[in-house]
């Protein structure tokens, strides 16, 4: 297992969400369903971070925004789509002002319906996502190795 | 206990800006701006309360030419209605204590609310048709002693006259079944 | 003459659950201007009304935000009610009432969670939180979701809540009530705390009012606005109901201000709980909203007064719905405020205007 798996340091970032994914992700991290007893911490800093939780969907001003968190992650990365609206825009797909999903800025690797999306399909998305950290990081040091 | 209770009034654009001066001078509330789009122009709504009186003020049909004066100079927290209203229906306002110009929701289409897509106007465009057949129902229902607006009971004979028999004999058949409906609605 | 820099605050920050970008300009460690930039939220839904009908698009009104999501589809039912003429049945009144307060007493230990964060206090954020979690699950054994409650609609309301659940309900406030009260007492007697917070953005009465601020915000600064206290509804049965407010007018006020107001809704929701009438929980709505007619309605929200306003237009999808929330009335004084301040409290001070903004920008 590599070292990010044991503790899988998480950002979260709001995209357009209504906030109902943003406190079940927080909800999460509390006593009721302890995500830190896994090791995950919630960190502001993209640079520390290996998961990217991103809520809500993706409207003209924050693209950019998402992008940008995404890029400045040090590889290797994992983003879990939490909530439908990040998964394809959820209720909110035909408003004018939402793009979509997140997805339409970023590649996921995870993705967790749910309106607002439950603790425990965080918690198992996010252990989903560690196992697609274990193997990118596997990929990443092949890669090294072979270079 | 205050009680509650709205009010509506139409307002002039011009009557804009003193009223809200007249209300601050008075110490009512600001409550908020809104806009709607309809097909004369954009309507705005400004409300204020005091003591439980919320007093809506509806500006009709704003047209894209019209200026319509800030009142952020005596509500400064206008500003976030007033840009808003700005970004999303086109509507000028003039000095605004805190202007963002057009960026405050940076959009991909402008003034994206007074937009009326394909099936919307199809939609109106079909309750129009059926409003006005309903009225032009309703005003024949209420003039029939006006002369027959149709063709005449013996143009109509020489008509069916002139038509293929069976075919003749259905629409007399139809024509009978009508008289007989129009009877009996009368007699209700 | 020290230079003055430009700090971009937001729109990610651990601190905000929500983006919010402010542009701080700052000379040396003091904030001397602040400009809010907002829209990083904005869905466009107002115009969803053009796709579905008053009955549906319940479901769009409880999503524009997940902390005040009951709020907003009570808000909305309201005023389509107001619209129509239509009479909701004593029951469900109370119903709505009782639920709403929940929602209330979720949203303010959310909301306390969240402020001490914001200076570091991680464990009392732990500690409200694990309160807040049996709050939820009233929620969800009432009404089957945790956040997102569906439980409103126009003409009523969807589930009931037997004699049983409201005898749960009650036994579990009472069982936080205590818990509650012990956290509450040290947050505000802590020194550390006091430090942080007292003489923190200080806005006097006079700047509250012509800023037509709203909620505990405004409350805070001695100004006993409270659409409660207007009586409608079930609001209108209770004994007695006095807006709890603070002189200070600084930071401390403000949390003040919602700890008390927690404890005051428990009270509230037992009272109605003893009181509740038998009877239907709603009633038919048929028909659609008369041709130009018009429906303004005022809530109490957690974070303040929440103005909706329904236009029809003869069809079942409304002309036109609006929601102006408390958060967009506040970013004014929110931004007086700021000026002035130390540049670590802008995160207390951002906080306790309890700002909601995907409720602001819809």
């Amino acid at each position: 297992m590599a070292f990010a798996s044991k503790s899988p340091w998480v950002i979260h970032y709001d995209g357009s969400s209504c906030n109902g994914c943003d406190i079940e992700v927080l909800a999460t991290l509390c006593p009721g369903f302890d995500g830190e007893r896994f090791g995950v911490v919630n960190t502001g800093n993209p640079k520390h971070a290996d998961i990217f939780l991103v809520t809500g969907s993706v409207n003209e001003q924050n693209i950019g925004v998402v992008r940008e968190i995404y890029d400045q992650m040090l590889e290797p990365k994992v983003v879990v789509a939490c909530g439908i609206c990040a998964c394809t825009g959820g209720v909110f797909h035909d408003c004018y002002n939402v793009i979509g999903g997140v997805d339409k800025a970023i590649p996921v690797d995870v993705y967790a319906p749910g309106c607002a999306v439950r603790p425990e399909q965080i918690i198992d998305a996010v252990v989903a996502g560690v196992a697609k950290l274990d193997e990118k990081s596997a990929a990443l040091a092949a890669a090294k190795k072979g270079a | 206990m205050t009680t509650f209770e709205q009010t509506f009034e139409e307002l002039p654009l011009a009557g804009v800006h003193d009223l809200a001066a007249a209300r601050h001078a008075e110490g009512w509330r600001y409550v908020q701006i809104l806009a709607v789009n309809t097909e004369e122009g954009i309507d705005l709504v400004y409300s204020y309360m005091k003591d439980g009186h919320l007093a809506n003020f509806n500006v009709s049909g704003v047209k894209q030419t019209d200026v319509v004066p800030s009142i952020t100079d005596l509500y400064l927290e206008a500003f976030v209605c007033e840009n808003e209203i700005h970004d999303l229906f086109d509507v000028a306002i003039s000095d605004i204590a805190i202007d963002f110009g057009g960026m405050f929701y940076q959009l991909a289409e402008k003034a994206p609310m007074t937009v009326v897509s394909p099936e919307q106007l199809a939609a109106r465009e079909k309750a129009k048709k059926i409003a006005a057949a309903k009225a032009a129902k309703e005003a024949k229902a209420a003039a029939p002693a006006e002369g027959p607006t149709g063709p005449t009971e013996e143009e109509i004979q020489a008509k069916i006259a002139g038509l293929d028999p069976e075919k003749a004999a259905k629409v007399r058949a139809a024509m009978e079944a009508k008289a007989r409906k129009a009877a009996e609605g009368k007699g209700e | 003459m020290s230079k003055a820099t430009v700090i971009p605050f937001g729109p990610q920050h651990p601190v905000l659950p929500e983006p919010l970008h402010l542009d701080l300009v700052v000379q040396d460690e003091t904030v001397v201007d602040v400009l809010p930039q907002i829209g990083f939220v904005h869905r466009g839904l107002e115009k969803l009304v053009e796709t579905r009908d008053y009955n549906q698009f319940i479901y769009i009104a409880e999503r524009i935000c997940g902390i005040c999501a009951m709020g907003h589809s009570l808000g909305y039912a309201e005023t389509v009610e107001s619209l129509m003429g239509v009479e909701v049945p004593k029951r469900a009144e109370y119903l709505r009432v009782i639920w709403h307060e929940l929602s209330r007493i979720h949203s303010h230990l959310l909301w306390l969670g969240l402020a001490a964060d914001a200076f570091g206090f991680e464990s009392m954020f732990m500690h409200c939180w694990r309160l807040r979690e049996r709050v939820l699950d009233l929620f969800e054994k009432t009404t089957g979701g945790r956040v997102i409650l569906s439980v409103v609609k126009v003409g009523g309301v969807v589930r009931d809540i037997d004699a049983s659940q409201m005898a749960e309900i009650v036994s579990v406030l009472d069982g936080i009530k205590g818990e509650y009260t012990q956290i509450m007492n040290t947050l505000l007697t802590d020194t550390s705390v006091k430090n942080r917070t007292v003489g923190v953005g200080h806005i006097t009465t006079e700047d509250a009012a012509a800023l037509s601020m709203v909620g505990p915000f405004a409350r805070a600064s001695n100004l006993p606005y409270d659409v409660r206290s207007f009586g409608r509804g079930a609001y209108g049965d209770l004994a007695d109901f006095a807006p709890i407010t603070a002189t200070e007018g600084d930071c401390y006020a403000r949390v003040k201000v919602r700890c008390l107001e927690v404890l005051q809704s428990i009270e509230i929701i037992k009272e109605l709980g003893a009181k509740i009438p038998a009877g239907d929980i709603e009633v038919a709505v048929k028909g659609a909203p008369a041709d130009g007619a018009q429906a303004s309605n005022v809530l109490e929200q957690p974070r303040g007064e929440c103005y909706y306003y329904a236009r029809g237009n003869g069809s079942k999808n409304l002309e036109r719905m609006r929601m102006r929330t408390p958060t967009s009335q506040n970013l004014a004084g929110m931004t007086v405020a700021l000026k002035g301040c130390d540049l670590a409290d802008v995160n207390m001070i951002i906080l306790t205007i309890d700002p909601c903004i995907s409720c602001t920008e819809r």
